[in-house]
């Protein structure tokens, strides 16, 4: 045979060979992002309520990819007391949130971070002195922040205390990662409660997306970095967090 | 020439590219690399040079002994600090010849023997540490298997009581040994009188001049020159501008995914998954960093460890934080600890001039835990000064300070500072005090001390006398009280 034709056929065989490896490479790494992304919704509940796990809250559908969040906290984060003029106002749910909006509409706060604020819950107070705590959570995007949150304690005079560990999110770096999916997550969770008691039964009132500091540090943070995690809320107040990142 | 011998040439060439390009692809496919992989492993590799600049470096480099003592005979001595590398470098070529010898023979020694060897004409290495025998075992021929006798060296010695013997000294098991060779393989007398004739400094047992029953050597006359050293500090937020490219050479080039802290102490805190990993950053630009141990760590040898110690420290900047080519690192101590299945070991490294180390400043100290094979504990420094400003300052008045002098006057001060601090008990107080603090005294040496100014630091020649690891420095040329460190708190 020729050598002009030996080189064609190893040419050929070559670029084979390497379409090949390439594929395989490529391959790999879809291999490693699709690991929970096959679990249906449908599949998931199955699963969970042959353990005794019901779901009565929707399962939400989020972004594929979502970056990490970097966390300014306030310099002057921390306690307050404050005396009120108003009074003669009859306490209720909806007069403690009026008073506890007007109070922080009043907070030397720039506007954008105001409307990043957002009352999750009012509540009695535990302490037995008739006030009602107003709560503000922060968002970013949809997202809550779970570690950024506005406590108004208000009586009939108005806001007395406030309790404020309140930071500013932003993108960290230019990178999103891969989420994992809610029913993914809700099998991460059956298989905790499963492990700890395999006897036990709950029911889930909520699953959202937050984001929220990994685990607690000693010491002042003034900054810290906040990842995707999907929270898990049962009828027994119980809440569950689980990374959502893979 | 014609179009097709262009089109040959070329398809050769194409051969050529696409072979390489399967080998390549055939690695990368066997080491188990995605694509994504191979993006991070050619981005990691280019990035952080500040940090991973530097060349292999032979771990050996950092093994030598902190001083040589050398007995001319007639009770004539002489103790080389600054000459040690160098004579150690000398002795090495020797030491491989004597362990390439057949039939060497051990034999363990007293002490009264050991002292009646070095009381003849001699040089002896002495380390500060005890180092593990494996490592001299590596450095030497394949007949130097003394594991089985000792574990550790912590002096290495030639006599003309014998000149076919290498001298061991082991402190962690308190044993002499002698390894017996059938011929010469070292120039004892040559050597000595090399040195006799470059090194004026005398010195002598302290049992001598002192009385008390002591065998170190101490220098009681010298004429040693060693010029202050001075260098400028960086300022903090120059330091920490390169925490990132730091961070980098630990957790890899893309740091979006690894949790950031940052405190009101501006201590920078990088954490990966729960703590598994965690990078402290301190705003003086000390760094610790911290990995759990997996579970299926695998154990290796002193050798393998101390190897991968080094190549951790030049992967991750150790070595320039010290910032400026007049001072090198030197290995100071070494230590392990057993647990079940794996040994741990401890090393530490300090920055050096002149063969002395630079005390009390711990951004020159660089220190390194390794459990089996993986690093569990490192600390370092981001350069923190101002490499073009490093000047050496000598003295006007050359003369030293007598350390004779100096225990005269302060051993009641001595002698309180090391009861403070657990060093000698209340009871021993019952003795003469000067005797207590002589014969308390383990070693002394001029080594550098750290004195902090607002722009700068400035290391000091210090009288350095060591009580069993407490260390009291004074000024070489004035002998004033400069200060005293704990080995810990180097």
């Amino acid at each position: 045979m020729e050598w002009s034709k030996i080189k064609n056929i190893l040419i050929v065989a070559l670029i084979l060979t390497d379409i090949l490896l390439v594929s395989l490479l490529i391959f790999s790494d879809h291999g490693k992002n699709d690991t929970d992304s096959s679990v249906s919704v449908e599949d998931a509940l199955v699963v969970l309520s042959k353990n005794d796990i019901t779901v009565s809250s929707k399962i939400p559908d989020v972004d594929p990819e979502m970056p990490v969040l970097t966390l300014t906290y306030d310099s002057d984060n921390g306690s307050f007391f404050y005396t009120s003029s108003e009074a003669g106002i009859t306490l209720t749910e909806n007069t403690a949130l009026d008073l506890a909006e007007s109070f922080i509409s009043g907070l030397a706060l720039p506007e954008a971070e105001k409307n990043t604020l957002e009352a999750v819950n009012v509540y009695p107070s535990e302490d037995d002195s008739g006030r009602y705590v107003v709560s503000y959570g922060s968002y970013y995007e949809d997202y809550k922040l779970e570690n950024s949150y506005i406590l108004c304690y208000v009586s009939s005079e108005g806001v007395t205390e406030m309790l404020k560990n309140h930071a500013v999110a932003e993108i960290s770096g230019n990178s999103k990662q891969k989420i994992m999916p809610a029913a993914s997550a809700l099998l991460k969770y059956m298989n905790q409660l499963k492990s700890a008691d395999p006897d036990s039964a709950k029911e889930i009132t909520d699953v959202s997306l937050v984001y929220m500091v990994d685990s607690p540090y000693d010491g002042n943070i003034t900054s810290d970095t906040a990842f995707p995690t999907w929270k898990i809320t049962a009828s027994d107040n119980s809440i569950t967090y689980i990374s959502a990142y893979n | 020439m014609n179009r097709s011998v262009y089109k040959e040439r070329f398809k050769t060439f194409l051969i050529v590219v696409l072979f390489l390009l399967t080998v390549l692809l055939s690695y990368f496919y066997w080491q188990g690399s995605s694509i994504s992989g191979i993006k991070e492993s050619v981005n990691g590799h280019f990035s952080s040079t500040l940090f991973t600049g530097e060349d292999h470096i032979d771990a050996a480099y950092f093994v030598t002994p902190q001083k040589v003592d050398v007995n001319f005979g007639n009770g004539i001595y002489t103790s080389c600090q600054e000459l040690a590398p160098q004579l150690w470098s000398d002795f090495i070529d020797s030491y491989i010849a004597f362990t390439e010898m057949e039939n060497l023979m051990i034999e363990e020694l007293s002490e009264a023997q050991w002292l009646e060897t070095m009381d003849m004409k001699s040089i002896q290495f002495v380390f500060e540490y005890d180092m593990p025998v494996e490592f001299f075992e590596s450095l030497g021929g394949s007949n130097f298997g003394q594991s089985d006798y000792f574990n550790h060296v912590s002096a290495m010695a030639l006599s003309e009581a014998s000149t076919t013997s290498l001298f061991i000294r082991d402190d962690t098991l308190g044993k002499y040994y002698r390894i017996i060779s059938d011929s010469d393989f070292y120039p004892l007398e040559e050597k000595v009188l090399e040195i006799s004739s470059t090194v004026s400094d005398q010195y002598y047992p302290i049992y001598l001049f002192l009385g008390t029953d002591n065998y170190e050597m101490a220098p009681f006359s010298t004429g040693i020159l060693l010029p202050e050293l001075s260098v400028n500090k960086l300022s903090s937020e120059s330091i920490l501008s390169s925490e990132k490219d730091l961070a980098k050479t630990f957790f890899g080039e893309n740091l979006d995914f690894v949790r950031r802290i940052v405190d009101d102490s501006n201590t920078i805190t990088y954490m990966y998954g729960y703590g598994e990993k965690m990078l402290t950053i301190y705003r003086n630009g000390i760094f610790e960093y911290k990995e759990t141990p997996s579970s299926d760590v695998n154990s290796a040898g002193f050798n393998s460890v101390f190897d991968t110690a080094v190549s951790f420290i030049s992967s991750h900047g150790g070595w320039s934080s010290f910032g400026t080519d007049n001072i090198s690192a030197q290995l100071r101590s070494v230590s392990s600890t057993s647990v079940p299945k794996v040994d741990t070991y401890n090393f530490v490294f300090c920055a050096g001039s002149k063969n002395r180390t630079l005390y009390g400043n711990s951004a020159s100290q660089i220190a390194i835990e390794i459990t089996g094979d993986q690093i569990t504990y490192y600390k370092g420094c981001i350069p923190a000064f101002d490499n073009s400003s490093f000047i050496e300052i000598y003295p006007e008045n050359t003369s030293n300070a007598l350390i004779t002098d100096i225990l005269a006057r302060d051993h009641q001060y001595i002698a309180q500072t090391l009861l403070e601090h657990d060093i000698i008990t209340p009871e021993a107080q019952d003795m003469d005090l000067f005797d207590l603090v002589v014969s308390n005294i383990s070693s002394i040496s001029t080594e550098y001390y750290s004195q902090y100014f607002e722009a700068q630091v400035r290391f000091v020649p210090a009288w350095t006398i060591d009580f069993s690891g407490f260390k009291v420095f004074y000024d070489l040329y004035t002998g004033e009280f400069l200060g005293y460190l704990k080995e810990t708190e180097q």
